[in-house]
């Protein structure tokens, strides 16, 4: 097993995930988020909605943002809907629950494709997955180092693991 | 006029949709993929559509190709996450009327939307950025050059590709919001406490549960 604390972090990239989740956060509730010291990946549990964007290219690995339902409740009927003065109520939890969903896939599709626009072409994103998997552990390849980057949002916490590695074959 | 939203995350379908209904658009449809998209259009026959990039089946800039492949004159507007220099030169190239970057605010879309339906005079294009308060780069907008605007029945000429729309140097990003930088090895989150949940449903109507299938 690698030492963890020898594991390379490519901290100009967390700098643009960091900045992307608080551009996310900060446009689409007008509520600025507190990036947190963000930490490398030993072992972390998900929370109750996982969104995870594949990576390939110049950097191989996913980035994973696991929230709240609280979280994205809240996100969703208290602020983006009144950001965009649509009326986004659901008429029933099970719709509730697929619209959380969504956004929980939108959220890493929106960080991730801001990031590329900063990276380039060359860091190619996959269409978002999102799953329900509240306490099960959260692991990465041996090679590939994770960073958490806690955010706090009004009153909840959710977390972004960025699990990449610089794709040596590529060369990119 | 008609609006035809394409999104592959139904969030976002519906507020485009809850944001219009009832405007000068009287006629809303949606479609979650790129290929739905382009037989939709075909049937339906909009007077503008919001298209994303990254979707499953067929992508936006796909979908785009073979919409103004039926109708060269078509306003469509992309809205999506992807900003990059090569994507945005390469839809706006390939005939999209304007872009913008998600995330947005209502007056970034309702000013893209203007745009895309009141096109400024025939010059050259140019890129724009525009920055929100607070330092933070906002979303990228561009726009191509229609050389006409309006009349969808009309001889329109096709608007020829920009030479160059964007600022080809995409910026750093701003110092950040406060950011405490320093990574601590080996530091260990606190879990977050497991809640009872209601049993997760077998499918999803967003297409984000699955991933797409190879075809």
């Amino acid at each position: 097993m690698s030492n963890i604390a020898e594991r390379k972090i490519d901290e100009e990239m967390v700098r643009y995930f960091v900045w992307s989740v608080w551009n996310f956060f900060s446009t689409t509730s007008r509520v600025e988020p507190q990036v947190e010291a963000p930490y490398l990946l030993a072992s972390f549990s998900h929370n109750d909605f996982t969104g995870v964007i594949g990576v390939s290219g110049s950097q191989q690995g996913s980035v994973y943002i696991t929230m709240s339902r609280a979280l994205l409740a809240e996100l969703y009927q208290d602020h983006y809907a009144a950001t965009l003065g649509a009326e986004l109520g659901a008429s029933d939890e099970a719709e509730l629950e697929d619209l959380l969903t969504d956004l929980a896939g939108e959220i890493a599709n929106t960080i991730s494709g801001n990031v590329r626009n900063f990276l380039g072409e060359n860091f190619l994103i996959s269409t978002p997955v999102v799953f329900q998997n509240s306490g099960t552990s959260l692991s990465l390849p041996p090679d590939c180092p994770g960073i958490v980057l806690p955010i706090r949002w009004e009153s909840h916490t959710c977390h972004l693991i960025v699990g990449l590695k610089h794709n040596e074959l590529l060369n990119l | 006029m008609k609006l035809l939203i394409v999104d592959d995350s139904a969030m976002v379908r519906r507020l485009i949709e809850g944001a219009y209904r009832g405007t000068v658009f009287t006629q809303i449809k949606t479609a979650a993929d790129g290929m739905l998209a382009v037989t939709m259009y075909k049937q339906f026959q909009p007077d503008v559509v919001t298209l994303d990039i990254t979707m499953p089946h067929m992508d936006g800039l796909a979908a785009l190709s073979q919409i103004l492949e039926h109708n060269p004159h078509a306003k469509v507007l992309i809205v999506s996450a992807l900003a990059d220099h090569h994507t945005a030169i390469e839809s706006l190239k390939r005939g999209a009327a304007q872009f913008i970057c998600k995330p947005f605010t209502a007056e970034d879309l309702k000013h893209s939307l203007d745009e895309v339906l009141n096109p400024p005079p025939p010059r050259r294009a140019r890129g724009r950025r525009r920055r929100r308060d607070g330092g933070g780069s906002g979303p990228t907008t561009a726009s191509s050059n229609p050389a006409v605007p309006g009349d969808l029945g009309g001889v329109v000429p096709a608007p020829e590709p920009p030479e160059q729309t964007l600022d080809p140097s995409f910026p750093a990003p701003p110092p950040g919001p406060g950011l405490p930088f320093q990574v601590q090895p080996g530091a260990q989150p606190s879990a977050p406490s497991p809640a009872p949940r209601p049993p997760a449903p077998q499918d999803y109507p967003s297409g984000y549960v699955a991933p797409p299938r190879s075809e």
